[in-house]
């Protein structure tokens, strides 16, 4: 928490130095002669909400009047008289390329409301006035926008390279056909979500569909496991049994060994190992009649991709065995 | 063309219509669905026989424009549930798979 607080005061301290005066400032300024009276500079003020007002002559500084000023001549019986004679001329100001860090210190320094901008240090040419809730107003909006600029940089990163590491796991149970299919589809939105551009997606979704029904059809339940890396998606599906005999033989497409019902609703066409192959660079069967199969696979979706076009129809991004 | 241009063309009968301003750019008719997984190109209207719910999951991970269940196959019950909650057009047609591509050849 401490470190975390540090991190914030060190960021406004570092903007109160980075912001000039001239970006933080009010323009244009509003500005009397000398032969302004009191009571025209109070009325624009209340109009305007201001609390002072520089007074200039042919553009150069030569006074400043304050609300504090105008309620003292009004005591005094001078609200009508012109300001000129009675102002402030010994002006405080701060030059436009300072940082706004001076401006706060003159301000605190001299507990002013105000202070015009100069244009240059020792010019006397008013630019700008600038006050407290100006910086604060200026620093909360730097602040805004840095944070914005974090939150769109971090989506970029999520949708490109530096995705997080992630692992998506499902259990898959026997002979559920109600459920059938649900691991793939939300496997394939995630990675949607991902920013993985579709052709990807729907290549990594042929290998889990057909992985999760050789699971649900053929075996004694099992689970699935999708890994999100850097540079590619690796899919591990194993299950306890009871093991393919012949896996060469099961490779062969057209090969099947489901039953009746499972081929009447159009599953066990022979072609779901042959499916994923091809739909991924990298594919393994491993397959023991003591512990099971396991279908390890992997799409690559970073630069290391191999694209050969056409390789599953419809052009999709993909690499032929 | 769109989807609801194809089924004003073929006089489809929605099971459940998602969204009718889909592209749709090919045709696949195909009832075993390993086989449609491997060769069903995204935005496809897809006419099969398989009137269960496996061919909404399919649909959706092969990014299907929509399914049509020719020879007047029934959906089962699931298959409207998850057609529904997945956003995949279904329809359903009494002609069969040949006579509905030959009223689409040339249109898309």
């Amino acid at each position: 928490m401490a470190e975390f607080r540090k991190h914030q005061i060190l960021l406004i301290h570092e903007l109160m130095y980075q912001i000039k005066v001239r970006e933080a400032m009010t323009t244009p300024v509003v500005s009397f002669s000398p032969a302004a009276t009191f009571r025209e500079i109070q009325l624009c003020l209340k109009e305007q909400r201001f609390t002072g007002t520089p007074i200039t002559e042919s553009g150069q500084l030569v006074g400043i009047v304050s609300i504090d000023d105008i309620i003292s001549a009004f005591d005094q019986g001078r609200i009508d008289q012109p300001v000129g004679a009675s102002m402030v001329r010994k002006v405080v100001t701060v030059p436009q390329n300072y940082s706004i860090i001076s401006a706060s210190n003159l301000l605190e320094k001299f507990r002013f409301g105000r202070l015009p901008v100069v244009e240059a240090p020792e010019s006397r040419a008013v630019v700008g006035m600038i006050t407290r809730s100006d910086i604060l107003s200026h620093l909360l909006m730097a602040v805004n926008s840095i944070a914005e600029g974090l939150e769109k940089e971090e989506r970029a990163a999520g949708a490109t390279a530096r995705r997080p590491h992630e692992t998506l796991r499902f259990e898959l149970l026997p002979d559920n056909y109600d459920l059938a299919g649900v691991a793939s589809t939300e496997v394939k939105t995630h990675l949607q979500n991902c920013g993985l551009s579709s052709a990807l997606v729907r290549r990594i979704a042929v290998i889990c569909y057909e992985a999760e029904m050789n699971v649900i059809i053929h075996s004694l339940g099992g689970y699935m496991e999708v890994q999100l890396l850097d540079d590619r998606v690796r899919i591990l599906v194993a299950d306890a049994g009871p093991g393919i005999p012949d896996v060469e033989k099961a490779m062969q497409p057209g090969y099947t060994t489901a039953n009746e019902k499972i081929r009447a609703l159009g599953f066990g066409a022979g072609m779901g190992l042959s499916n994923m192959k091809r739909c991924a660079d990298r594919f393994s069967v491993r397959s023991s009649m003591e512990s099971g199969t396991e279908v390890d696979a992997e799409v690559m979706i970073g630069e290391q991709a191999a694209v050969v076009p056409g390789a599953l129809a419809g052009g999709e991004g993909g690499r032929m065995p | 063309m769109t989807l609801k241009q194809v089924v004003e063309l073929t006089g489809l009968c929605p099971v459940h219509l998602a969204n009718g301003e889909v592209e749709v750019a090919a045709v696949y008719c195909g009832d075993l669905l390993s086989d449609v997984l491997a060769h069903i190109r995204p935005s496809s209207l897809w006419l099969t026989i398989q009137g269960h719910q496996h061919v909404v999951a399919v649909a959706q991970l092969r990014d299907v424009a929509g399914i049509v269940l020719v020879n007047g196959v029934a959906p089962d019950p699931q298959t409207v549930t998850k057609a529904k909650s997945q956003g995949v057009n279904v329809f359903g047609s009494d002609e069969t798979s040949a006579d509905l591509c030959m009223k689409l050849a040339g249109r898309l």
